[in-house]
């Protein structure tokens, strides 16, 4: 494709998301913000979020795109909610200290079998601030210092965050395989 | 050990699929404008700003990195060809200056001037010689001006960051909240090391005129000082 081709692509595909995402968006922000002007500074800056990352978007209407849009306000929103309240801005992410209680080593096997239903519920309970990043990690397929980028976090955090999401998703399903479920 | 990383390996591969359901459920919370009852209407101060993004969209993006490496070869070009009477130590030395900036939270940490010089390219060149015991290189990320790694004991369930990067016209910020900071000097180097008093979990940034190195995780402070006392 050339130049000046690709360059129209990308003007249109940012002109078609907002025309067709800026007022859902805009009703997501607020959810969290309850605010007019916060809320639409959240769209505007998760816009250019979007804007820096239009190749990771394909097709517009597809849940891939609309759940990526999605997480990028919803924590643009967290973080503009963050910083309206004057809560710290930690750049380098606390380290959890992981439980050394796990009381056995499944089979591999044992994760293999596990549903896609069952990894799907756990996923739905899990904090969104670790169930986000791990999806933008393995299901859109940013690398960490992208997902620093979109959330504006640093890439310790990132990768804290992506350790831990897997090592407790790891201990549930162990767990729930342990007590029979 | 390597039992532990296959796991985690199974793991990554479920996700993908479960995250198609997750992706559904996220879908839902923004069907297109169209289908709202009532729609928010943006104030003139917000569509402003988005036809600006949008003409500049119209632009392209452009790689910043490539007009800043080629206005960098031009100065410095302009400068050899122009100043021939301009000592060649004073290209080779450029001043670092830094802003150091301290709040209860965090501290920041704003570089000046530097080298502006690329990352070697391999890992190995900028590797930490010294890796505690029990703990391997789960994963690494280097690039030009930027690299990333994370090591992990399967053991002990520890864990630990380190990255390197360009320190010319960047800035670091570190949690210092119910912590012991202090200066120090690694190797030639100046440092601040972070120990967090409530956990045990440390951060040190490390920098020169080239490169600005962090570590962060949950080391006791000797091992994590010993860490950076290898760096290359």
């Amino acid at each position: 494709m050339l130049l000046g081709q690709r360059k129209k692509t990308e003007q249109s595909l940012f002109e078609e998301l907002y025309h067709t995402y800026s007022a859902s968006m805009y009703r997501v922000a607020f959810s969290i913000l309850r605010d007019n002007g916060l809320a639409e500074d959240a769209v505007q800056q998760t816009f250019l979020k979007i804007f820096r990352e239009i190749d990771k978007i394909d097709e517009i209407g597809s849940n891939k795109t609309r759940s990526f849009i999605v997480i990028l306000v919803r924590n643009t929103s967290i973080d503009l909610y963050r910083k309206r309240k004057r809560e710290n801005l930690v750049y380098f992410d606390d380290l959890e200290q992981v439980p050394r209680d796990r009381t056995g080593s499944p089979e591999d096997a044992v994760i293999a079998q596990q549903s896609e239903e069952e990894i799907r519920r756990r996923l739905e309970s899990m904090d969104p601030k670790y169930a986000d990043i791990l999806m933008l990690r393995y299901y859109h397929g940013c690398r960490n210092k992208e997902i620093a980028r979109l959330l504006e976090l640093s890439e310790a955090t990132v990768a804290s965050r992506i350790f831990q999401g897997k090592k407790m998703l790891l201990r549930q399903l162990e767990g729930g395989e342990a007590h029979g479920e | 050990m390597a039992n532990d990383f296959r796991r985690e390996d199974l793991l990554e591969e479920c996700l993908k699929p479960a995250f198609e359901a997750r992706a559904e459920q996220l879908a839902a919370e923004l069907p297109s404008d169209d289908l709202l009852e009532d729609p928010h209407t943006f104030s003139p101060e917000f569509q402003a700003k988005m036809a600006a993004m949008t003409r500049k969209a119209a632009r392209g993006r452009r790689p910043l990195r490539r007009y800043v490496q080629a206005a960098a070869m031009f100065v410095l070009c302009f400068a050899a060809l122009g100043f021939g009477a301009m000592q060649v130590e004073a290209i080779r030395t450029p001043i670092l200056r830094f802003v150091v900036s301290v709040t209860q939270e965090y501290t920041n940490i704003t570089f000046d001037g530097g080298s502006n010089k690329e990352l070697p390219a391999s890992y190995e060149e900028i590797a930490p010689g010294y890796i505690p015991e029990g703990y391997e290189l789960r994963e690494q990320d280097l690039s030009e001006w930027h690299c990333y790694a994370s090591y992990e004991n399967p053991a002990t369930e520890g864990y630990f960051s380190y990255m390197v990067m360009s320190t010319g016209g960047s800035s670091t910020s570190f949690d210092t909240e119910d912590c012991r900071v202090y200066e120090a000097n690694i190797n030639g180097r100046k440092a601040y090391v972070s120990v967090k008093l409530t956990r045990n979990t440390v951060i040190i940034v490390m920098f020169d005129q080239d490169f600005t190195y962090t570590l962060a995780g949950d080391l006791s402070e000797e091992e994590a000082l010993a860490v950076m006392e290898s760096v290359p």
